[in-house]
């Protein structure tokens, strides 16, 4: 009887114990906030904590350092709201201080998605960009210009900025990251 | 109620923070050997089929890839889709060929042509750290070099003045070296996949 409840005392601790590590592994990257946007400068370091390098594993892996690319992450629309596919939003910005950007839509299980025109993301060069220098997309389910979401469910996006400005990497939450607008929910 | 909280409760914390901190630390380790694994056997499977299929490749190192079960061996991939689902957010902005190194055998040496855009040569070790990048902003050469080694690994004077490139100490024997191309302008698509088939992961 005693055996009998020592296991069951281990089988629980594990399973406590292993799924809150794996629920922690998928929780968002976190560290600076910004808007919309959420961005951590230990991605790929040597200098990230266990948690951070299990979450880049599983959300990110083979991702590279913020000096080559800084990524932020973004699963809330500007309102706080999380992303969802029933909803229409737009998303508008300006220019970025670094060498290229793109902003690419994700699943919930952080892969592309099936989409008739095989677009997966925006850049500078797929938008119209005005004299200022801003720009303005949808993100929707279906088809149409803008990105679009999975049939239904959570999605999340990634805005890289390739070689980015010394700024960035001094101060991640000043950058203008874009806004994230609802527009309707079905 | 002390009797429960010290017999029960106490070592069920205690359990559970040790089974936590297993897992956290386990599970990078965990997921790069998928992703070896995958790159490795992928590259072996698609380039044998090539072989017994008779298919016309232009990927160099085919036969290599074969010979080596698909470590140390460049291999180019497709542009990211949502039919790829090996790797989690994963760019289509980008070109990546991916080369599962083994540096047990001795150091193993990478060189991709530098094109007009972004590319850079990225490795990272079994525990997913990125412990080295070089971009094409390094210099004027038109290839990026690196030589990887394990610590105490010999690189004599000739293997590295033939690479004229950096001397990278791998943390690990095994890892992931990617080569990124930025697809800066699509009607250039096609130059950035010759490159990708130009890249050469090889051991010294």
């Amino acid at each position: 009887m005693r055996i009998l409840r020592y296991t069951a005392l281990v089988l629980l601790a594990l399973l406590v114990g292993a799924g809150s590590a794996i629920m922690s592994a998928r929780s968002p990257i976190d560290g600076i906030s910004n808007g919309a946007w959420t961005a951590s400068t230990e991605t790929g370091s040597k200098e990230a904590d266990a948690w951070t390098r299990a979450r880049i594993a599983i959300q990110a892996l083979l991702a590279m350092t913020s000096d080559q690319t800084f990524y932020y992450s973004s699963h809330k629309d500007s309102d706080g709201n999380a992303l969802d596919a029933s909803c229409r939003y737009t998303m508008s910005g300006g220019g970025f201080p670094t060498r290229w950007w793109s902003v690419t839509i994700y699943d919930e299980e952080y892969f592309l998605i099936e989409n008739p025109q095989k677009r997966y993301s925006i850049t500078a060069k797929s938008l119209d960009v005005d004299a200022s220098g801003h720009w303005q997309t949808s993100i929707h389910k279906g088809q149409g210009a803008g990105l679009i979401t999975p049939p239904a469910g959570p999605f999340n996006l990634i805005l890289r900025l390739y070689n980015p400005d010394a700024q960035v990497l001094a101060n991640p939450a000043s950058v203008n990251v874009p806004e994230i607008r609802k527009e309707s929910c079905a | 109620m002390k009797a429960f909280i010290l017999k029960i409760f106490l070592p069920f914390l205690v359990l559970a923070a040790i089974f936590h901190l297993l897992t956290i630390n386990a599970l990078p380790n965990v997921i790069m050997s998928i992703a070896m694994k995958k790159i490795s056997d992928e590259g072996y499977v698609t380039a044998k089929n090539m072989i017994e299929d008779g298919t016309y490749t232009t990927l160099q190192s085919t036969q290599t890839v074969v010979d080596r079960k698909g470590w140390n061996a460049s291999l180019p991939s497709p542009r990211a889709t949502h039919e790829q689902r090996i790797v989690v957010r994963s760019s289509a902005d980008l070109l990546y060929s991916a080369c599962a190194y083994d540096l047990s055998q001795g150091p193993v040496q990478v060189v991709a042509p530098k094109g007009s855009g972004y590319a850079s040569i990225s490795a990272f070790a079994a525990n997913t750290d990125n412990f080295f990048v070089m971009d094409d902003r390094k210099d004027r050469a038109d290839h990026l070099r690196a030589l990887f080694h394990l610590p105490g690994q010999s690189v004599d004077d000739d293997q590295s003045e033939l690479m004229k490139g950096a001397s990278v100490e791998s943390p690990s024997a095994k890892g992931i070296i990617l080569v990124r191309y930025l697809i800066e302008d699509e009607s250039k698509l096609q130059d950035y996949i010759d490159q990708q088939y130009e890249i050469k992961c090889d051991p010294v």
